[in-house]
């Protein structure tokens, strides 16, 4: 964890005694707040999700500043800054500072840590590195139990990164009319992550070890823009070129495994993957505006964006020996361009009326080349021919959407309005079971003031998905070659099972649909009931998803009695309920049977209950010198996942899935000493806890499964205090 | 004309319009201070329970605003986001995913919100749910794809528990799930 540095402090000192310096000599309006503050946090356990963003997982004290800073002159010279929390980990630091109506210039800063584990723990000693090396005398074993040594061995790390922005900009007016900008922002993100390396044979007969893996990325970006405007039409052209670099191409490690049992081949000492490749990125848009008169105005968006890369590739597999064919190329080539156009036309025909026509295109142009890659499987297995059911075409995959819609809004009376609207889309696929899909989109939405207090609002939408046709084979036979095709009978030649519908293509139907109302029976009070339901059937699909139901119910109230006094208070309860089936057909022989027995169905029934409560309250004090606050916040879901399956299965186990709650206090005050000098003080406690039953005793670089080597231990249940004080003073 | 540039320009086809939202509505004239998280949760009150939920994006803690990837006064789509598509969007901060890459995973080059909630979930990785349920919506193939992982496979019958479903289920070896760049990484493992 990165600690929280003075020099943060330092800079937003610099610059607010250079800008206070500036201000006195101005004598201009000024205004500015800085604060100073102290924060102490207690945790009863090391964890992750607590200080998440904070970079905090540990009980410890650090410094805040926070200031405000804002200067104008008669001239319209102008200056603002503005920074949070700007000693932590986590800050923000905007700077602006230019001519009304001339130019500006700015500059941004965020820094976001995140922590992702507390609890990792690994045999390899050096963690960050390009190659993971196991330590000389780590006894590797078919299993982790067989791993003697792995305990000794054990080393703890924290899995976190920390991502840096900084951003500079300069706006300037050429004219009246005209207006140029340019940028440049830089990103950097680093830290570990964990990723699972793999070996052995596809499917049956794999091992992994779930390694920390260095991130060190860097994106800098550059983006000019002229727009153009007038009461009647404005215009605007930009241009952004973006470069993405990893640090790290690849990463290697020792194999801590034997071989899979009961296979007999040894796994080889080493293995490799590919990290993320060096990308660059460039796009035009042009976009303007026209109003034809006073009721009716035209629109466009036309955008050409390119994504490229074009890193070394890698040979097929760290482990030469292994090797007997050349690559199709040394490097990847790869570009996807994408065009975007928007045409939309809006108009008021009558009186009260209002109404949008809308065209919209997306497409995608993959420039890869479509190549046959004959991959080493896992750096394991030695190189397969081309009639070998590994060998694969790559497939650079493409689609395309375009949307017409019309959107209608007429108020009927002074008290109703009515929203109509449909949509028609069509989306196009390459590679994919679904070539052409066709989706049709009807909404409606009434809103009455049905009294003076009260006011309702009723909506519905349905949606209608219908692909032309589903051939899952069209994939699969561009993925394998023809030597391999002509070895597989008809009836079993298919990689996912005929009969499922891969979700985000499958033929549905979706209805949406609920409605709030709203009361303010007094000035000081108003309650509000909303509720939703979306419900999404998959018609078609005799395996895969079925269907999805998904319940909002929700209350809001706010009470303000008396001036110095407000109450807020909300609850939202979501149910959601999803069924998916499938087919459970295992081995070569056996899958022209097993494949089409309904024997061997099972189905989930997954549910999700999610509770939400939040209430706040405001009170002011000593004409308005004491500003307390309140709130608390209640966090919690439970998922289950009930089964049932064919005759030809086991009897299921439902499986209590997943678990977590959140409750949060926190107490917030401000005293004014005087009109300078302002004390804020306060206190927040959290207490969480949550059982994932998916990874519950699974413990880092433990062996609890035999063919994973675990990375990290779920988190712990905290509680934390968090107490904190600040002195601000402004002027 | 002030209030028809910049991030402006569309407004009048922006969804805030067509549902007669006005200026008002969410601006208090003369504060410059951001105030969107209040402000979009007066009506986004579902999303305003999903940021709540243990796996989130940091809008709760101040680091990021509804605006870093919507523009309420107009998007490009239906969601009104600040770019062309949800990936685009993503990509601004996920530049690591953009590739293209030689082993494409088509519902992921499409689509992140196919698997992921931005606004918030129970599951690890903002998932929408977890591993292997998730993978199985569409993946039903010969052997492991298709078994079924109940709390059997959970090892709680004196077995072990299946790499499968425990952990990091199908990503304990399918690491490279948004695509790989590896010549050998056809099924995502490389």
């Amino acid at each position: 964890m990165i600690a929280p540095t003075l020099s943060q402090v330092a800079l937003l000192t610099l610059i607010s005694v250079s800008l206070l310096f500036k201000l006195a000599q101005a004598n201009e309006i000024y205004s500015g707040e800085i604060s100073l503050g102290l924060n102490h946090i207690n945790l009863n356990n090391k964890n992750s999700l607590y200080g998440q963003y904070m970079g905090i997982d540990d009980s410890q004290a650090y410094l805040t500043a926070d200031a405000d800073l804002f200067w104008l002159n008669k001239n319209g010279h102008r200056a603002e800054l503005t920074g949070k929390q700007l000693s932590s980990n986590a800050r923000i630091l905007e700077f602006r500072t230019g001519q009304t109506h001339r130019y500006q210039f700015s500059y941004f800063h965020r820094a976001i840590p995140q922590l992702d584990s507390s609890t990792a723990k690994t045999p390899y000693s050096n963690a960050g590195s390009r190659h993971l090396a196991l330590p000389d005398d780590f006894v590797r074993s078919d299993t982790t139990p067989g791993m003697t040594t792995l305990d000794r061995n054990l080393q703890r790390l924290t899995l976190d990164s920390e991502r840096q922005a900084h951003q500079l900009q300069l706006r300037y007016s050429l004219s009246k009319q005209w207006q140029s900008n340019i940028s440049y922002h830089r990103e950097t993100k680093k830290g570990l992550q964990s990723l699972g390396g793999t070996l052995g044979e596809h499917g049956g007969f794999t091992d992994s070890v779930i390694l920390p893996v260095p991130i060190d990325y860097n994106e800098e970006r550059i983006s000019a823009g002229i727009q153009y405007f007038k009461r009647n039409i404005q215009f605007e052209l930009s241009y952004r070129y973006a470069e993405f670099t990893n640090q790290y191409d690849s990463m290697s490690w020792d194999v801590p495994f034997l071989r899979a049992a009961p296979v007999a081949q040894t796994y080889p000492n080493t293995a490799e993957f590919a990290l993320p490749p060096d990308n660059q990125h460039q796009g035009f848009t042009v976009s303007g505006g026209w109003n034809l008169n006073s009721r009716s105005r035209v629109s466009l968006t036309a955008k050409y964006n390119q994504m490229k890369q074009n890193e070394a590739l890698l040979p097929y597999s760290i482990n030469s020996n292994l090797i007997t064919s050349a690559l199709p190329r040394s490097h990847a080539q790869a570009q996807l361009n994408s065009r975007r156009l928007n045409l939309n036309y809006t108009t008021t025909p009558i009186k009260n009326a209002w109404l949008a026509l809308k065209y919209r295109y997306y497409a995608t142009d993959n420039k890869t080349p479509r190549a046959l890659f004959l991959p080493v499987t896992n750096d394991t297995e030695t190189q397969p021919g081309q009639a070998a059911h590994e060998a694969s075409y790559s497939r650079p995959y493409d689609y395309s959407k375009q949307t017409f819609s019309l959107d209608s809004r007429y108020r009927l009376t002074r008290k109703t309005s009515l929203k109509l609207g449909y949509e028609n889309e069509h989306i196009k696929r390459s590679y994919r079971a679904a070539k052409s899909v066709e989706e049709q989109r009807y909404y409606t939405r009434v809103n009455h003031q049905t009294h003076a207090n009260l006011t309702t609002s009723l909506y519905y939408k349905y949606i209608k998905s219908t692909p032309k046709s589903y051939d899952d084979s069209i994939g699969f036979d561009a993925k394998h070659t023809e030597e391999y095709l002509e070895t597989v009978n008809e009836d079993v030649r298919f990689g996912n099972h005929p009969d499922n519908r891969r979700f985000d293509i499958a033929e549905h139907n979706e209805q949406r649909y609920g409605g709030s109302v709203t009361v303010f029976p007094y000035d000081t009070f108003d309650i509000s009931l909303y509720g939703d339901i979306y419900d999404k059937t998959y018609n078609r699909s005799q395996l895969g998803i079925q269907d999805s139901k998904d319940l909002v119910l929700g209350l809001d109230a706010s009470f303000s009695p008396i001036r110095h006094f407000a109450l807020q208070f909300y609850y939202n309860r979501e149910h959601i309920d999803l069924k998916q089936t499938g087919r459970a057909y295992f081995g070569a022989d056996a899958k022209a049977s097993q494949a089409f027995d309904p024997n061997r169905n099972w189905g989930a029934h997954h549910q999700d209950r999610i509770d939400t409560i939040g209430l706040s309250t405001q009170l002011s004090l000593l004409d308005e010198r004491l500003e307390l606050a309140l709130s608390y916040i209640y966090a919690r879901s439970k998922t289950d996942i009930h089964f049932n399956a064919g005759s030809e299965l086991e009897e299921p186990e439902d499986i209590n899935a997943i678990f977590d709650q959140r409750h949060t206090l926190s107490f917030d005050g401000d005293y004014i000493i005087n009109e300078q000098f302002k004390i804020r003080f306060g206190a927040e406690y959290e207490r969480y806890r949550s059982s994932d039953a998916l990874t519950r005793n699974i413990d880092a670089g433990g062996d609890a499964i035999d063919d994973v080597l675990p990375l990290s231990s779920p988190e712990p249940d905290y509680h934390a205090l968090r107490i904190y004080t600040s002195l601000s003073y402004r002027w | 004309m002030c209030h028809e540039r910049d991030q402006n320009m569309h407004w009048h086809v922006s969804s805030h319009n067509a549902a007669d939202v006005a200026c008002a509505d969410c601006h208090q004239f003369h504060q410059t201070k951001r105030i969107e998280a209040v402000a979009c949760a007066n009506c986004h009150k579902r999303q305003r329970a999903k940021l709540q939920r243990s796996r989130h994006m940091p809008l709760r803690e101040g680091l990021m605003g509804c605006s870093d990837c919507h523009n309420p006064h107009g998007g490009q789509d239906n969601a009104q986001l600040v770019h062309a598509t949800t990936n685009e969007t993503c990509y601004r901060c996920h530049a690591e995913k953009r590739g293209p890459l030689i082993w494409e995973h088509p519902p992921v080059r499409e689509n992140c919100a196919n698997c992921h909630d931005p606004h918030g979930s129970n599951h690890g990785k903002l998932l929408k749910r977890p591993p292997p349920y998730l993978c199985q919506s569409c993946h039903s193939d010969n052997f492991h794809p298709s078994t079924l992982y109940d709390g059997n496979a959970l090892g709680r019958n004196g077995s072990r528990p299946a790499r499968q479903l425990a952990g990091k289920a199908c990503l304990n070896c399918h690491s490279m799930i948004h695509g790989s760049n590896h010549p050998s990484g056809a099924r995502f493992q490389r």
